[in-house]
């Protein structure tokens, strides 16, 4: 019978102040098992997490109820030394766990901290960094990192100690296709080693092959879900592909574009025309030059070559959303955006009715609070209200789960005006059936894609079935 | 924004001692402030002159010039704004600082910015703890490490978010910035607090010996420095 390196029983939590957001959870993962926790955006995965390695209590005060048993010994029995030799995080942003810059003096300084012993840390390092393959990276600093190689960094730093558990908080996010095939090399090292990991993640279509149980967290509990559920498509092909184009209008015009950062060319001779009221999806990897377009579309930076027309007003919306909003309340945003405007009234009651019709009733709320999707929701609506009419959105998928990758195009697709969206993994453009797509490779267009359309269309009712099991 | 997320963290591994390391940029500062007399100013072109080419030996040994170069543009705000006013004063028909005197104090403060960086490039941040906890600062040592290594990031965060609220508000409202940054701070910081508290603060390893070429280096700067700063009152 297989050992049970982690036990949850009747495990409630909250947060000084707050109500209980984990409510009598059980779980279990067995020695050498790879377990996936998936939920929608705001059911308490990190939550959880806090509560399984105690920074719920510790950091966050908070209060807990109920048994976590960690390698047969109850949490609260553990030095946190001891703690950290069988239990280890990688937290969703990989840059918070480096304590100095340098990737190898980071790794070193641990691996002493762990050892206590020149000899045995530089082994583990060796060890570490060779099946990781992370020794190139040692010189760098880790903000010049790729989200991938970040990602591998980080996990090596995880498994220095030789934790029995990894936990990994939402490790796909951020990261572009060839991220995500690298984790899922790690991750079936970390397998071959006996290790068991514990992912909470809601973009789990890359990773249902590399998975022996999922679990689903809503309402404060989790359920056993059959991985039949996951093995069923999530898209098909459509034989005709709508187009949003409405008129022959123009919206942006690319002409011959060049922009060169730090003496290296970033864009190539870039050609996009965008009718007024089309959607676009512009796919390539991290680095390959994307947030640079858009901002170079949004008028931010200037091109070293070439024109670019835009026949409307434009806004960005970054990927940390979060630093789109200014206002603690989604009413002081509606008033700061209309003070632009030439008639405050009329854009106040404007802007009042439209956030109303896309379901923002509560405008007292901060806008801080709202989850990723509702945030992406929230600024498009203000963008609208200002009368910007092309949109332009950097990674907004980032965040989000399926369904809410699913309700923000049908959002999308609603708005009159130009929509550009980047996006760097493959298994978000059957979300966005009918978009021109353009692939962005090392600054330059593929022209393979130039007038391609997805013809994929995402199978919701696959997806709900999975978040109702 | 972005290049000043590169000024505080180092490039090089040196096998330079750290007693050297600190104490270069720290007398080169201590020169600038108190050696440098303005009435004098063939002598305080002379010495500005000097500091400059040391300061730029130095970094081309430790490399980074580019982006330091590109981090003046904060210096160059500075000297825009000085001339504004010269130029204002004039108008006013106040009188105004000499020019001379004006660049001599410009390069000054350049010069010292540079003092700075090359004592954040070439001084590992962990070596900056060590120091800190020799001088019983314990606590200080930690958050003074943590917030010099997450710095970068924090940095690069606020670029995009300048970038954001300048398009959202057209260029006007640019002190709303401080709100969601002061949010994403918070939250990152939080995060980090949670990264500590499953791994840790390593400690350093400082290697303090002091080999041959520190000796060289320390005296040739020295008497460099005390050669420029007497000879002049002579």
């Amino acid at each position: 019978m297989r050992k049970k390196v982690l036990k949850v029983k009747d495990l409630w939590f909250r947060y000084p102040n707050s109500n209980w957001i984990l409510k009598s959870l059980n779980l279990e993962l067995y020695e050498g098992e790879t377990l996936l926790v998936i939920g929608r955006s705001g059911c308490g995965k990190t939550t959880l997490i806090r509560a399984l390695t105690g920074t719920g209590m510790h950091i966050y005060g908070g209060e807990a109820r109920g048994e976590v048993e960690v390698d047969g010994k109850r949490l609260e029995e553990y030095s946190l030394e001891e703690l950290r030799k069988v239990i280890q995080v990688v937290n969703q942003d990989p840059r918070t766990h480096f304590v100095y810059p340098n990737i190898y003096e980071d790794l070193y300084t641990y691996a002493i901290q762990i050892y206590r012993d020149e000899k045995k840390a530089v082994e583990a390092l060796e060890l570490v960094s060779n099946s990781l393959k992370i020794k190139n990276l040692f010189n760098r600093l880790y903000f010049e990192l790729s989200g991938g190689e970040l990602r591998r960094t980080v996990i090596a730093k995880a498994i220095l100690s030789k934790p029995k558990i990894i936990i990994f908080d939402e490790p796909l996010m951020w990261l572009d296709d060839i991220g995500v095939e690298y984790y899922l090399n790690v991750i079936e090292s970390l397998r071959s080693y006996g290790i068991s990991i514990l992912i909470f993640e809601h973009r789990f279509m890359p990773l249902v092959n590399h998975i022996d149980r999922a679990l689903i967290l809503a309402n404060g509990f989790t359920r056993e879900m059959s991985l039949d559920v996951f093995r069923k498509p999530f898209y098909s092909m459509q034989n005709e592909v709508k187009s949003y184009i409405s008129s022959d209008e123009r919206g942006i015009s690319i002409n011959n574009l060049w922009f060169k950062y730090d003496g290296d060319w970033v864009l190539r001779n870039i050609y996009i025309d965008i009718s007024r009221d089309d959607a676009v999806a512009i796919y390539g990897s991290n680095g390959s030059g994307k947030s640079t377009l858009l901002k170079i579309i949004a008028g931010y930076l200037k091109p070293v070559k070439g024109t670019v027309k835009r026949f409307g007003k434009a806004i960005y919306i970054p990927q940390l959303i979060s630093l789109f909003f200014t206002e603690e309340s989604i009413e002081l945003e509606l008033r700061s955006i209309c003070r632009n405007s030439d008639d405050f009234k009329k854009c106040y009651s404007k802007g009042y009715s439209i956030l109303r019709s896309y379901g923002f009733d509560d405008l007292s709320q901060t806008p801080f609070n709202l989850s990723w999707g509702q945030q992406e929701r929230l600024a498009i609506a203000l963008a609208l209200i200002a009368n910007y009419n092309i949109f332009l959105l950097d990674e907004p998928f980032s965040g989000l789960t399926y369904l809410d990758r699913a309700a923000l195009v049908d959002y999308l697709k609603s708005l009159p005006g130009a929509k550009i969206v980047t996006i760097s993994s493959r298994d978000s453009i059957p979300f966005l059936s009918g978009f021109k797509l353009y692939s962005l490779h090392n600054g330059s267009i593929i022209r393979d894609f130039t007038d391609y359309r997805v013809s994929q269309r995402i199978d919701l009712n696959n997806l709900n079935l999975i978040y109702s099991e | 924004m972005r290049n000043l997320a590169y000024i505080f963290t180092y490039k090089v591994n040196s096998n330079i001692s750290i007693a050297t390391r600190l104490y270069i940029p720290l007398i080169l500062m201590i020169f600038l402030i108190f050696a440098i007399d303005i009435n004098y100013i063939q002598v305080a072109v002379i010495q500005v002159t000097a500091i400059f080419i040391i300061e730029f030996v130095i970094f081309m040994y430790i490399g980074g010039l580019k982006r330091i170069a590109s981090a003046l543009i904060l210096i160059f705000i500075f000297i825009a704004m000085g001339l504004a006013i010269r130029f204002i004063s004039i108008i006013l028909g106040y009188e105004p600082t000499r020019l001379e005197e004006m660049a001599i104090s410009t390069l000054r403060v350049i010069e010292f910015f540079f003092a700075i960086t090359i004592a954040m490039q070439w001084i590992r941040i962990s070596e900056y703890r060590w120091l800190f906890k020799k001088l019983r600062l314990e606590s200080i040592a930690i958050l003074f490490a943590v917030t010099l290594t997450q710095l970068s990031s924090i940095l690069i965060a606020y670029s995009e978010a300048l970038t954001t609220i300048r398009l959202k508000y057209g260029g006007r409202g640019l002190q709303k910035i401080v709100k969601p940054l002061v949010i994403y701070s918070i939250s990152y910081g939080r995060d980090v607090a949670e990264a500590i508290y499953m791994y840790g603060v390593p400690e350093p390893k400082v290697n303090i010996s002091i080999g041959k070429t520190d000796i060289l280096l320390i005296a040739a700067i020295s008497s460099t420095l005390i050669f420029l700063g007497i000879a002049p009152k002579l």
